[in-house]
């Protein structure tokens, strides 16, 4: 695809930075070394990212499952309005996407990785390359996973994905002219299930005492509220593996952060890492995604930019969600945002300027069979988090400053009508605004 | 002789009959009752290790009347004089019983007809593959049995018992521990799309 060498040159001009985003797949927030939250666990890549650029310890999912949280990132859209409700709704063809925008500001744009949305791949206008996978409905493998090379299978034996897919990204980037600006979007399989660590991990966390919430136990995989979610066995041996896998991911992430530094683009490159979604290892006697509990719904986001950010390790508790990562990349890029975008952009907050902020999140979850989660909606305060249920299960509220594991539903407590009834019509007025 | 005095005994003996493939699907419930009442609740338990390890025994024994009662059902049903028919119905009846449950359970979560096909889900087909292939090594165990350990296998093996053995453990291999049983898993997905479009 040619790219606009005006507008690149415009863009170049008017400082417009380098994008690279990495998205990996169930990386639940509170597992990056930084945190402590878990006491073995190594990201050092994630972690040198977060000292050189800014954490957003608030980052949340629209909907806390992979295909509709990847369609609003890739579009900055709730899933009600860009139609990607869950696993099995298709991509809608001509679906405006980030790269829209950014190839028009002559922007070389790649899309590398999981692409996962049912129905065929899509012509993604403005994306040069574009390598992702079908397999296993769009999950792919993690070894010998076959690609899709700008629309050709190609078999990749021998191959471990995480780390196939850096390779290309970094192919990609080596192309690259310093008088263009590029967009590298990069998502991961890992750490989804089937839990697989590059060979020369595994076992890394064989002996390391894992603590899980008491409410959890070993065969709880089998039970049916978790048994699709692909962990069935011992509930540690998954994590372990989970955790191993996300170390290999960490080494990835690294590399490429490497080449962007050898390359000489690391100044003027603007990297954000995050997932699409948490995920629960035993927390309500859970293994999975798809509920609007914190373990779920909360995203590691870290940003590095070196040009922009002025407070290198700062760590930002604004409420930020990944609906505004599309808005942010346009706003980087100079080029306006348009009016169907629901996200905001962070470049206030990356440049640490003053701007009013959000005060609360909406989510909303949809039925997505077989998995057992009613289709859902809630509303995250600094302090509370409510949820309606369509069916089947009453409305919840916790008091997160004072309960943050979410354990004790005081939704029926007459002590919280009041506020119970204000939330209520907080989550209807959002609805009305976002879905 | 009265009717009364006829049907008593009859329903004696079918119930003799009928016993073991009863207890299978009563330990069952018994079982998926006891895990619903204390899952996620370690308060009620005596310590945290407690509940873990009451847990855990309690979910994996859940396996045994669901995915290999069979073994017992089949060869004692047989010998207490039940048709083939009779005992396979008596061997199925538990992981039906197990889809029954699932269906009803998902009632909460998916419209009623979205809700039965959940009771066909791939778990429950590879228990009642396994109940099959459980039948089989039963019946060839009894027969072996029954014409003593050291008989010649001639006396007794039993090349449709052995198929049926084979045929239902690979059945259940592939609807649960073939990478995960996600193969079939996602046919019995693509069936969903095609019999729910919306």
């Amino acid at each position: 695809m040619p790219v606009d060498e005006a507008m690149a040159a415009r863009s170049r001009d008017a400082g417009a930075p380098n994008l690279v985003v990495i998205l990996s797949d169930d990386h639940r927030a509170d597992h990056l070394g930084s945190t402590g939250a878990v006491p073995f666990l190594q990201t050092p890549a994630l972690d040198a990212m977060a000292a050189s650029g800014l954490t957003f310890s608030h980052a949340y999912c629209t909907t806390s499952l992979c295909s509709p949280s990847r369609a609003s990132f890739l579009t900055g859209q709730y899933a009600s309005r860009h139609g990607v409700q869950n696993n099995l709704s298709a991509w809608v063809a001509g679906t405006t996407t980030v790269f829209d925008g950014l190839a028009g500001a002559g922007y070389r744009c790649a899309y590398i990785g999981k692409w996962h949305m049912p129905g065929d791949l899509p012509d993604l206008p403005g994306v040069e390359r574009f390598i992702t996978f079908t397999v296993q409905e769009g999950q792919g493998r993690y070894i010998d996973c076959p690609l899709i090379i700008d629309g050709v299978e190609t078999p990749r034996p021998g191959t471990y994905v995480t780390t196939d897919l850096t390779d290309y990204a970094i192919a990609w980037l080596q192309e690259q002219d310093p008088s263009t600006p590029f967009c590298l979007f990069l998502a991961h399989k890992a750490v989804h299930h089937e839990f697989v660590p590059p060979a020369d991990l595994l076992g890394t966390y064989d002996d390391v005492p894992v603590t899980l919430p008491d409410e959890s136990f070993t065969f709880q995989t089998l039970l049916d509220r978790n048994v699709w979610e692909g962990t069935a066995g011992r509930l540690e041996t998954a994590y372990r593996r989970y955790c191993e896998t996300l170390l290999g991911l960490d080494r990835e992430i690294g590399r490429l952060v490497g080449s962007l530094d050898d390359l000489g683009f690391a100044d003027d490159t603007a990297i954000f890492y995050t997932s699409d979604n948490g995920y629960s290892w035993g927390e309500h006697v859970l293994t999975g995604k798809r509920w609007a509990y914190d373990d779920n719904i909360r995203l590691p986001f870290i940003a590095r930019w070196p040009a922009g950010i002025p407070d290198p390790g700062a760590v930002r508790a604004e409420p930020i969600l990944n609906i505004d990562l599309a808005p942010t990349l346009l706003d980087l890029a100079a080029v306006p945002i348009p009016a169907s975008m629901q996200g905001v952009s962070l470049v206030p907050l990356l440049r640490d300027e003053p701007t009013q902020w959000r005060e609360e999140i909406y989510y909303e979850y949809f039925e997505d069979f077989p998995y057992q989660v009613p289709a859902s909606r809630a509303v995250r305060t600094a302090d509370h988090l409510y949820i309606e249920y369509d069916r089947g299960l009453p409305p919840e509220l916790y008091v997160t400053s004072t309960d943050p594991d979410q354990l004790v539903n005081v939704a029926d407590d007459p002590a919280y009508a009041e506020l119970r009834a204000e939330l209520s019509a907080l989550l209807a007025d959002l609805r009305g605004e976002y879905a | 002789m009265s009717a009364a005095a006829v049907s008593a005994p009859r329903s004696r003996r079918w119930l003799h009959v009928a016993a073991p493939a009863l207890i299978s699907v009563a330990t069952y419930l018994a079982l998926e009752l006891a895990v619903t009442r204390a899952v996620g609740r370690p308060m009620d338990f005596w310590s945290p290790d407690g509940y873990r390890l009451s847990m855990d025994a309690l979910v994996l024994l859940r396996l045994g009347p669901v995915m290999f009662s069979g073994v017992i059902v089949w060869p004692v049903m047989r010998a207490r004089g039940a048709g083939r028919s009779g005992a396979l119905v008596g061997v199925l009846a538990t992981p039906i019983a197990f889809g029954v449950v699932s269906a009803i359970g998902a009632m909460t979560f998916f419209p009623p007809l979205e809700a039965l096909y959940y009771g066909t889900n791939p778990i429950v087909l590879g228990a009642l593959a396994s109940q099959v292939g459980m039948s089989g090594l039963g019946a060839l165990v009894a027969a072996w049995h029954r014409a003593g350990w050291r008989a010649s296998p001639a006396r007794w093996w039993s090349w449709p018992a052995f198929a049926a053995f084979v045929i239902g453990e690979v059945v259940l291999f592939a609807c649960v521990m073939w990478d995960g049983g996600q193969h079939v898993f996602y046919v019995w997905i693509q069936l969903y799309r095609a019999i729910f479009p919306s």
